[in-house]
């Protein structure tokens, strides 16, 4: 996807066990204008 | 008789609990926002510097490269959810916390360094508990780029936020520091990324009716990693800590 000549965009999820009973899910998106 | 002096002291017993566990639980409630916050904060700067290591901006199917120096200036935003699931009802019975993150940032580079600063807002709800927690965190951060596969970043995060969680109404202010190297990996369509960091953070908490405490000051060290596939040669990074599973997908754009 070409979102224009100084853009990036990052979309990323990740699952963390953080202890036994403790566990984080994220979704993250992250865009970039580079100029 | 006897009964009735059973559940008084009972009852009494029970909203004594209530009373300490409202402010213990509004409490650990912020000391994961903040954990959390920091943590956010601090994958979104390196993944905002690791994409100028090594980077070339390829126009798919036309193999024209730029290199990124051209662009010195770099202005980005990052929205994050994170969820927080507690088993067992170790987080005062409640199953866990939503946080919804809002960072907006800016760096310019000067050859290898990248200084730059970042501001975030957060908002959080406990399950099963009303109110919630809003905080701001202001951000310095610098990156220096060692060669095309490894670059170390540091950033410091000063926080104000305001919770009203359980009826427990409380300002907190933080700070926490951090320190990472990282590594980047590429081969074909495939990326690799891992950081190794300390974080230092510290608080302190006002609770209306219970004054104010100092967090124990807390230091961690972190390891993490990350193995990608790519649709095309696309170098990039996502840093996560203790992470079991990842999944990236990146668009990146040409430089005609």
């Amino acid at each position: 996807m070409f979102a224009g000549p100084h853009f990036s965009m990052d979309l990323s999820g990740q699952a963390e066990v953080i202890d036994p009973d403790t566990t984080a899910y994220d979704v993250a998106w992250q865009g970039v204008y580079r100029f | 008789m006897y009964k009735l002096v059973t559940l008084a002291v009972a009852a009494g017993a029970l909203l004594g609990a209530s009373g300490w566990w409202m402010p213990a639980a509004a409490q650990s409630a912020e000391d994961e926002v903040a954990k959390q916050t920091a943590r956010q904060i601090s994958d979104a700067i390196s993944k905002r510097v690791g994409e100028d290591v090594g980077v070339v901006y390829t126009a798919p199917g036309q193999g024209m490269v730029t290199e990124s120096g051209n662009f010195l200036n770099s202005a980005w935003g990052t929205l994050t959810y994170n969820r927080v699931d507690f088993d067992g009802g170790t987080f005062g019975g409640s199953d866990g916390v939503n946080i919804f993150l809002g960072t907006v940032g800016y760096d310019h580079r000067f050859d290898n360094f990248i200084p730059g600063i970042s501001v975030t807002g957060a908002h959080a709800k406990v399950d099963q508990v009303s109110g919630s927690s809003d905080g701001a965190t202001v951000s310095p951060y610098l990156g220096y780029i060692i060669n095309d596969w490894f670059f170390v970043n540091a950033l410091v995060g000063v926080s104000l936020a305001n919770s009203d969680i359980g009826g427990a109404d409380s300002d907190s202010t933080g700070v926490f520091t951090e320190e990472d190297a990282n590594v980047v990996w590429h081969d074909g369509n495939w990326l690799a990324t891992g950081k190794a960091g300390h974080r230092y953070r510290h608080s302190r908490d006002h609770e209306d009716g219970f004054g104010s405490t100092d967090s124990e000051p807390t230091r961690c060290w972190r390891a993490a990693r990350s193995v990608t596939g790519s649709t095309r040669y696309c170098p990039m990074s996502a840093p996560s800590t203790n992470t079991i599973s990842t999944s990236t997908r990146r668009t990146m754009i040409s430089s005609i």
